[in-house]
């Protein structure tokens, strides 16, 4: 669908590994760190249990074997037995807490995530798909989960293991343990060479993958222009781009992936065979024994497991890193509008409303959108704002609703700055409308009360008939409790209005704001809006934004908005007296009114001719 | 079962690289099963001979072997993901397609998180099987067998004797997959329910915080988190319960061979360099039931996403062109006919009526539904006919029914009885994306793409040059506003991009349409939040538009309207009124009193 590449977000540097992250990250787990306690004391014995192993097959074989010692074999037998039931029981533990703490540390992330989220402003949401945000709660703390669940512990884990296995080889025959080693420098080489290129292989493919999710995301939501314009071959040609790209990213990186491994075990062969060789010499020799060159290769194949394991956690821990870095970036990202340090309550509102120089622009590169606005409302007044698509209309109200803080000036309700209040106390005391009209999916009834779970039934139903709500209900089978579905797709544009208008209604908003709230009602429903209104807005402020003629005349101040400033101030007919843009508009109106009337009489007298 | 056979089917066109991956895998099994047969050499015919020439061979030959792995590993690695991605690929290209042709009916009901969830998580977790996965399974079982027809060769009483705990390892491994596999599909659907709560809440941020209501969205979200954190530790504790165990048994194996074989070497039943042997190859007995349970894991995961898959896949197409191709729309001129048209949304299907009820309650029931069905018809037996190059004014309260029916001109939705014909034809009898290429809509709610605004114009026809885009913009009164912009053209707008208030969204959407140039156009409140200036403007614009087209305007306010060359005034589904404004300007009903009001608010106004 999109045109444009999705993932140019995305292009952050991938930096190779960053402390600051991991320390971070760490703090995450910290309320755990006696579960992790446990479980890295458990990982630890049970590693020393299972690096004793071949010590002890080696002692069978000298002492046992060859010596025909059947009492040893046996108490080694038993040994050994004992240990395995221990590592059961281990086992046990350490599966069961690992992913305790796994899920825990997922579960907080998350809901952080989340909460943070409720707090950033409007601006955030802005200019970011949905499909992104969610992609970061999902899959990204996804990862950090499973870096918590295997990478932590195989970490402590296959370090010490490994430790530990170069330590006995070195302890048993340090001159055959150097000898093993000693390819290990061209290892580091070569893999010091590949790995930066896998990284940025790997990195290319998530991109690509970032790009599928936008794309599909995006025609899900927009499936209905899609299939209205029959586009869905163009689209498929595109996806099928993103996908193809995907998977050519994916099988580069599994190119390059695949070549290390296969690599590093064949040059871990080389140090194998020289022990072998030389081992074998020196039994010949009668310096060592069979048994003590047999627990010797044992322990150097022991050796590639963990390097193994430990390989993978650390290409686990890059995708980590790039993901914590995304959700570093959200967490990071202070809410512009939020409570200030001392922010009181603000008491009930009387509804005096005041804009004392209040200028606005979206972003610091962005043009100013409000100049200079002045205004004063008194309590319970209704005031019409007025003006040509994209003057700033709506965004004076969203300063109203502090949904954005002012550039220059300052918004006062009853004297009180919106900025020096609390969000909850302000928003939870007004009441807007939008045009586009929201629904959650649910009920009718749930999607009523979602301002005002505690409405009774009688409140319910007054802001149902208000809004004329139970006109149409009264057609559902199942009533109020009928599913509206996600984003209420049940039912038409105008009803959501409605069920909008109402939910508001419900709410008991002291200040009342009408953006373009019933553009798609029927002027029937409509004016019966407006009574109802006229009652339920008893000594309230409103504000109104409205295109039709019939619902501003009745205000008590009309607000006339160009080019992001107000150009008129009056009632209907101080305004009438100039010749403004509202008296000019009342003239089209009244001149369309006219030629309507032509068409009619035009038409009649065809007809009557 | 079913759902496996049906993933084999994606399999079989990836048949050579999935024989080669196996190849390759049996190689390299056979590769480690020879490494201990060399190593047995080497104590046995090396050491104990006192032979270092053969040492020395021997231990070539180790790097030998090696070498032969390390290359059949590399093209493993690459030709078992390239199995994975195939899979993978067809899926999510077969699901892209499919969802773009399911109708409105689904998109009605369906949620964005779980359809997202689907095209992501699931399918990935199927690629996990098919891929790495399946083919793990395959090189587990293969060293497996392999590994105990070497061992008996060698030595058959030690080895049957060691593998005693396997029928008790078996019996775990079965009762754990037979638990885990309920437990994945549980989370699978959590996943769903967690991303689709998750959808709402940033889709409808706006609302949230002008309610104030974050606090109940925490918990509300909360609760999702807790469940899956639950749902997650359930699987956890099987897998506690199980891999341990499994371990164990596994171990035992290994323990008994060593004990046992320990016993027969001191009395001389067995060669020494045998039982090293054996210890190496134990490595191939325990790591195949070491890696059963994380391979158990994975199957089940992707048994339980594959089924989320193909029911997105199996969901019917019921909206589309005639099997035989349909007859080409290019030529439509533009008449209009509605034919006793009845429709209702939720119309429920024979099938699934008579699915779970007998034959006797089936007449009943379809009887009672057939009335329940006419009660919540939206349409109801509509006679319209409408003449090429008409315009036609659409009026009515809110949910009279009037999106509705210009959504059955389009096949948005095909009607429950009766039928729309364009030129005569019935519009189920057009091939579709001719047919809906020849309605032109400017719907209600506009939805832009995140790209520039050329393309959201072209969106329609990409092959569009500058000048018929411009054309366009500029009939919708929005050419002079893009021009300003400053990349023009180029701006790009959407989620990305600049915002557009919403009567310059609507606008936008209206060159989109008008540059399809359609025989047919509909206007479903196109200018609803434009203010009434732009909109005589526009409207002056669409004079020359509209001009042999037929054209269908949905209005609230009469200025829309005025152009109209008929009117029809819906109430529930039903056409109460239809002519000329005149005619319905003398008759008493909803157009007068429209009428009236707005003349009386124009008055007032003077």
């Amino acid at each position: 669908m999109s045109q444009v590449e999705w993932d140019s977000e995305d292009e952050l540097e991938e930096k190779p590994f960053q402390l600051a992250y991991v320390r971070r990250l760490f703090r995450y787990v910290l309320p755990y760190r006696r579960t992790l306690g446990i479980v890295i004391l458990i990982v630890l014995l049970n590693m020393g249990l299972s690096l004793a192993e071949p010590l002890m097959l080696g002692y069978m074989i000298d002492d046992g074997i060859v010596k025909k010692d059947f009492e040893l074999i046996t108490w080694l037998g038993v040994s050994l037995l004992a240990f395995r039931l221990i590592g059961w029981l281990f086992g046990y533990l350490h599966t069961k807490l690992i992913n305790f703490t796994g899920q825990r540390v997922l579960f907080d992330l998350r809901q952080q995530l989340f909460n943070h989220l409720q707090t950033l402003s409007f601006r955030f949401f802005d200019g970011r798909p949905a499909g992104k945000i969610m992609s970061r709660i999902t899959n990204d703390t996804n990862a950090i989960g499973e870096l918590v669940n295997g990478g932590l512990i195989t970490t402590v884990m296959e370090v010490t293991h490994l430790v530990g296995i170069v330590a006995i080889l070195f302890w048993m025959d340090w001159q055959l343990a150097l000898l093993s080693f000693i390819t290990f420098p061209l290892l580091y080489l070569i893999v010091g060479k590949l790995r930066p290129k896998i990284e940025g292989s790997w990195s290319k493919s998530r991109r690509t993958m970032s790009a599928i999710n936008g794309n599909v995301n995006e025609t899900i939501q927009g499936m209905r222009v899609v299939q209205a314009f029959s586009r869905q071959n163009a689209n498929d040609k595109k996806f099928n781009e993103i996908n193809s790209n995907n998977k050519s990213a994916f099988m580069r990186a599994i190119r390059m992936e695949s070549t290390v491994w296969p690599l590093v075990e064949l040059i871990g062969m080389i140090g194998t065979c020289i022990v072998v060789w030389f081992g074998a010499k020196r039994v010949i020799d009668g310096a060592l024994t069979i048994g003590f060159v047999m627990a010797f290769i044992n322990y150097l194949w022991r050796f590639w497991g963990p390097l193994s394991a430990l390989s993978k956690v650390y290409s686990q821990l890059l995708s980590a890193m790039a993901s914590a870095e995304r959700l570093f970036e959200i967490l990071d990202t202070e809410p512009e509008v939020k409570n200030a340090a001392r922010a009181k309550e603000l008491p009930l509102i009387r509804g005096e409303v005041e804009f004392k120089d209040v200028a606005f622009q979206y972003g610091p590169d962005k043009p100013e959108v409000l100049h200079d606005i002045n205004l004063k409302v008194k309590p319970g007044q209704r005031i019409a704002i007025v003006g040509p698509t994209g003057a700033g209309k709506s965004t004076i109200v969203n300063l109203l609703m502090r949904f954005y803080d002012v550039t220059a000036g300052q918004v006062t309700i009853d004297g009180h700055d919106v900025k020096d209040v609390t969000l909850e106390s302000l928003r939870s005391q007004m009441g807007i409308v939008l045009q586009d009209s929201f629904i959650f999916s649910g009920t009718i009834e749930e999607n009523l009360r979602y301002g005002n779970e505690d409405a009774t039934d009688e409140q319910l139903m007054e802001a149902a008939k208000s809004v004329r709500i139970d006109q149409f209900v009264s057609k559902f089978a199942d009533g109020y409790q009928t599913q509206v579905e996600e984003r209420g797709s049940k039912l038409s544009v105008g009803q959501r209005q409605l069920l909008a208008f109402g939910r508001v209604l419900l709410s008991d908003p002291r200040i009342l704001i009408l953006d373009e709230a019933t553009s798609s009602v029927d002027t029937e429903t409509e004016l019966h809006i407006q009574t109802a209104l006229a009652r339920v807005l008893e000594g309230r402020t409103a504000f109104i934004i409205a295109h039709r003629l019939s619902t501003i005349r009745d205000a008590d101040l009309i607000v006339v908005v160009r080019d992001g400033s107000i150009t008129e101030l009056g009632t209907h007919d101080e305004l009438m007296k100039t010749s403004g843009l509202y008296a000019n508009l009342v003239h089209s109106q009244l001149l369309m009114q006219q030629s309507f009337n032509d068409v009619l009489n035009e038409k009649s007298e065809q007809q009557v001719g | 079962m079913a759902t496996l056979l049906r993933l084999l089917k994606y399999v079989r066109p990836s048949g050579m690289l999935v024989v080669a991956t196996l190849t390759l895998m049996l190689l390299a099994t056979l590769i480690d099963l020879l490494a201990p047969w060399v190593l047995r050499k080497v104590f046995d015919d090396g050491i104990s001979k006192s032979d270092m020439g053969m040492v020395l061979m021997l231990a070539l030959a180790l790097f030998g072997l090696q070498l032969g792995k390390s290359l059949g590993s590399f093209a493993q690695g690459y030709t078992q993901e390239l199995i994975g991605q195939n899979v993978v690929f067809t899926l999510r290209k077969q699901m892209y397609e499919h969802l773009q042709r399911l109708p409105f009916k689904y998109y009605d009901k369906a949620q964005t998180g779980q359809l997202m969830s689907r095209m992501t998580g699931d399918i990935e977790a199927v690629k996990n099987f098919v891929g790495f996965g399946g083919m793990m399974l395959v090189a587990g079982m293969a060293t497996f067998v392999g590994t105990l027809i070497f061992m008996c060769s060698m030595q058959w009483q030690v080895t049957l004797l060691a593998l005693s705990p396997i029928p008790l390892l078996l019996i775990v491994m079965w009762m754990f997959s037979r638990k885990v596999g309920p437990a994945w599909g549980k989370i699978r659907e959590q996943m769903g329910r967690l991303t689709t709560t998750l959808q709402e809440n940033i889709s409808g941020i706006r609302v949230v915080k002008a309610f104030a209501s974050e606090s109940k969205e925490k918990s509300k979200f909360a609760g999702r988190n807790e469940q899956n954190f639950e749902t997650n530790m359930h699987r956890a504790k099987l897998e506690a319960n199980a891999f341990p165990l499994m371990g164990f048994l596994g171990g035992l194996t290994f323990l008994i061979m060593i004990w046992v074989g320990a016993v027969y070497v001191a009395n001389d039943k067995m060669s020494l360099g045998t039982f090293m042997a054996f210890q190496w190859y134990t490595w191939g007995i325990i790591w195949p039931l070491n890696m059963l349970g994380w391979q158990i894991n994975i199957f089940q995961q992707a048994l339980k996403a594959a089924p989320r898959v193909f029911e997105v896949l199996d969901t019917k197409v019921d909206i589309e062109s005639p099997a035989d191709g349909g007859i080409d729309a290019a030529t439509i001129r533009g008449s209009v006919k509605f034919q006793n048209v009845t429709f209702a949304f939720d119309k429920k299907s024979n099938e699934e009526q008579t699915k779970d009820l007998s034959k006797k309650e089936a007449a009943a029931a379809s009887e009672q539904d057939r009335m329940e069905q006419e009660n919540r018809a939206v349409i109801h037996d509509i006679q319209l006919d409408i003449k090429q190059g008409e315009v036609i004014a659409v009026l009515g309260a809110t949910g009279s029914g009037k999106s509705s029916l210009i959504a059955l001109l389009s096949r948005f939705y095909d009607v429950s009885e009766g039928s729309v014909l364009i030129d005569g034809i019935d519009v189920r009898d057009y091939e579709l994306d001719g047919l809906r290429r020849s309605i032109g809509i400017v719907p209600q709610e506009t939805f832009l793409f995140s790209a520039s605004i050329r393309d959201n114009i072209a969106f329609g026809r990409p092959e569009a040059t500058q000048e018929q885009i411009e054309n366009a913009a500029k009939k919708a009164q929005i050419h002079a506003f893009i021009v300003n912009m400053p990349y023009g053209y180029d701006t790009l707008i959407g989620e990305r991009g600049v915002g557009l208030s919403g009567g310059q969204r609507q606008r936008v959407a209206l060159a989109r349409a008008i540059l399809m140039d359609p025989p047919i156009l509909v206007l479903d409140e196109a200018t609803a939040s434009v203010d009434t200036a732009t909109e005589s403007a526009i409207h002056e614009g669409l004079l020359e538009v509209m001009k042999g087209r037929t054209t269908f305007i949905i209005a609230q306010r009469l200025s829309s309207i005025r152009r109209a060359d008929r009117i029809i005034v819906l109430d529930s589904g039903k056409v109460v009124q239809q002519g000329t404004h005149r005619e319905l300007n003398e008759q008493d009903g909803f157009f007068r009193r429209l009428l009236e009001r707005q003349e009386m608010a124009a008055a007032s106004s003077h």
